[in-house]
């Protein structure tokens, strides 16, 4: 290896060294060429906003996960506390239900909310000792029932059509919500790289007993982390009811399996301790094209999740740090 | 069961057909007559139940077939035409497809580009015509397999300003799908009457329990049937709402037969 690279400009080193430490990009641009070269309307302004229309709520759900996956735990509660807000969202802005016509102070209760249950998984985790896995996934089956019963499981329909605007308003040509994803991974990328929070959180995915060995209030970092995905999800349940037209306890079926998928397809190792919220990004604008080329190639229904699956299991393998993680579970 | 000490009938309508044979052993064991709805086994015999009275299903296939030509209809019977799935492998996803592609062959003037699986979610769906809206940017119309996804399916139109210009058709009766229909966004739906399901679903039993109805002496056809739809189109919209939404029709609920077409295997 070293006589290879020695025979390398400088300038062919540094952006090898950037592949290396970013092959989900590579594979992102991959993608993009392969998609174009078959078919011409991939590669058009409309699919552009089309994509980045379709990514932003998944953008967004991922800025949670990663850092929740960074961290060494994981979030199975999405979809519950998602579809929850959801429904309150479209309780409280005006609907064929009730007389509430709170507007855009629905997305605040609704970051509210989505914190509080946040709060919620952060904190049973790290007072009680009970797995990430397991405190999440209940906390998800508590806030389904909730929605549920509020609802009696009927959507809810909304007619504030300002509100809607979240969704279907453009900022020039840009979607929205794309915006608003875009303003969201800015500050959750800051948040994980210039404050000690942020830095502490992926230590913690690496090796916590050093970090605790260090006196940081480990369960301070977690419930934070775990809130801030909480005020993630409420968000995107806002938007998802802003985006239907209705609050739907049923709406986010998926975004569990999504948004894990797009870390991980991004370079975030599942296992904790490796990646950045670039890579989530970059992971999720994979999952949303491999999705929409795979429609405008014509790809049959039939065996596309399949594909997904294939790709999956092929990008983790070439970007997973065997080093960090000598003995694969 | 246990509360009713066996004093009780039952309406059931089981997530998927594994389910069935599971509850209707439970009930026969118990001694308590029930009726069951939509899904169940097709090598499961009714008739090989004491007290299991009936099972009601409906005609996915004319679903399908009906709500396609109400769709082909209303773009003139030409043009390119765009079509949601539900959760592939489903016993009402296959049967509903059955029905449109049996439409899809009655009108040669029409196209169909492309179709996708949505799962019979919203969500799903508002993303699978967000792509093909890009595949193709010329879909006149767009068939769903349920209003659900036609719900999605409206919503992704409505974002590219192409609600009311694109018709969509569903099946299931939703509240939303009725609104969409009189606001002249979907031209065709199916409504199953649920407020009939539930009432007839006990009624029936209740009949037997009461010796009303004697059980030995109903035919096959009379044990596994399908019941009448009602098609919401545009034409009957306001019909629909002013008797089904906004008031309730009169039911006799001693006529058990009323809505009967046919035997499941005729």
């Amino acid at each position: 290896m070293e006589s290879k690279t020695a025979i390398l400009s400088d300038k062919e080193k540094t952006w090898l060294s950037g592949i290396e430490t970013n092959p989900s990009l590579l594979a992102l641009i991959i993608l993009v060429i392969f998609f174009s070269l078959l078919n011409p309307r991939f590669f058009t302004l409309s699919n552009l906003f089309n994509i980045l229309d379709l990514a932003s709520l998944l953008v967004i759900t991922s800025l949670s996960l990663a850092f929740i996956l960074m961290m060494g735990s994981i979030d199975l509660s999405v979809e519950g506390v998602v579809g929850l807000c959801s429904v309150v969202a479209s309780l409280l802005v005006k609907n064929f239900s009730n007389s509430n016509d709170f507007g855009f102070l629905a997305l605040i209760i609704c970051g509210l909310v989505g914190g509080g249950f946040g709060f919620l998984n952060g904190f049973i985790l790290s007072r009680f000792k009970i797995p990430s896995f397991m405190v999440t996934l209940g906390i998800g089956y508590i806030t389904t029932g909730l929605g549920v019963l509020i609802t009696r499981g009927n959507p809810v329909v909304i007619t504030d059509w300002s509100f809607r605007l979240l969704s279907l308003g453009k900022v020039g040509f840009l979607p929205f919500p794309f915006i608003l994803a875009l303003g969201l991974f800015f500050v959750i990328w800051f948040i994980s790289e210039r404050t000690a929070f942020g830095r502490y959180v992926l230590a913690l995915g690496g090796d916590e007993t050093i970090v605790q060995d260090l006196g940081v209030p480990t369960s301070k970092i977690k419930t934070k982390a775990f809130l801030i995905g909480g005020i993630l999800y409420g968000i995107v349940g806002a938007l998802l009811t802003a985006r239907l037209g209705s609050g739907d306890i049923t709406a986010p079926l998926g975004f569990t399996f999504d948004s894990i998928c797009a870390c991980v397809l991004g370079g975030i190792a599942i296992t904790g301790g490796v990646g950045n919220i670039p890579r989530a990004i970059i992971g999720a604008f994979i999952l949303t094209i491999l999705r929409n080329g795979m429609v405008l190639m014509g790809i049959s229904p039939y065996v596309q999740e399949g594909i997904i699956g294939v790709v999956l299991i092929a990008t983790v393998a070439l970007t997973i740090d065997r080093e960090k993680i000598k003995i694969m579970k | 069961m246990a509360r009713s000490q066996g004093n009780v009938v039952f309406s059931i309508d089981p997530n998927q057909a594994t389910d069935t044979p599971a509850i209707a052993n439970e009930l026969e064991k118990s001694g308590v007559y029930f009726v069951t709805w939509w899904n169940k086994p097709d090598e499961v015999k009714v008739s090989d139940y004491k007290y299991w009275v009936c099972h009601v299903t409906f005609d996915n296939r004319v679903s399908g077939y009906n709500t396609a030509k109400i769709l082909f209809d209303s773009i003139g019977g030409s043009g390119k035409v765009f079509a949601l799935q539900g959760l592939l492998g489903n016993s009402s996803t296959i049967e509903r497809w059955e029905g449109f592609q049996k439409a899809l062959a009655e009108y040669p003037e029409i196209e169909l580009v492309g179709w996708q699986a949505a799962d019979w979610e919203k969500t799903k769906a508002y993303n699978q015509v967000s792509n093909a809206l890009i595949a193709n940017p010329d879909i006149k119309a767009i068939w769903c397999a349920n209003d659900a996804m036609a719900i999605g399916a409206l919503e992704a139109l409505r974002a590219r300003e192409l609600i009311g210009k694109v018709p969509v058709s569903g099946v299931d009766g939703i509240p939303e799908m009725i609104t969409a229909i009189k606001n002249g966004e979907a031209v065709a739906t199916v409504s199953w009457d649920g407020f009939w399901q539930g009432g007839m679903g006990l009624s029936i039993p209740l009949a037997v329990k009461q010796g009303k109805i004697k059980i030995e002496e109903l035919p096959e056809n009379k044990r596994e049937w399908i019941a009448e739809s009602i098609l919401i189109t545009q034409e009957n919209i306001d019909w629909y709402i002013e008797n089904y939404v906004e008031g309730t029709p009169e039911y006799d609920w001693n006529n058990y037969w009323g809505k009967w077409v046919r035997g499941i295997r005729e």
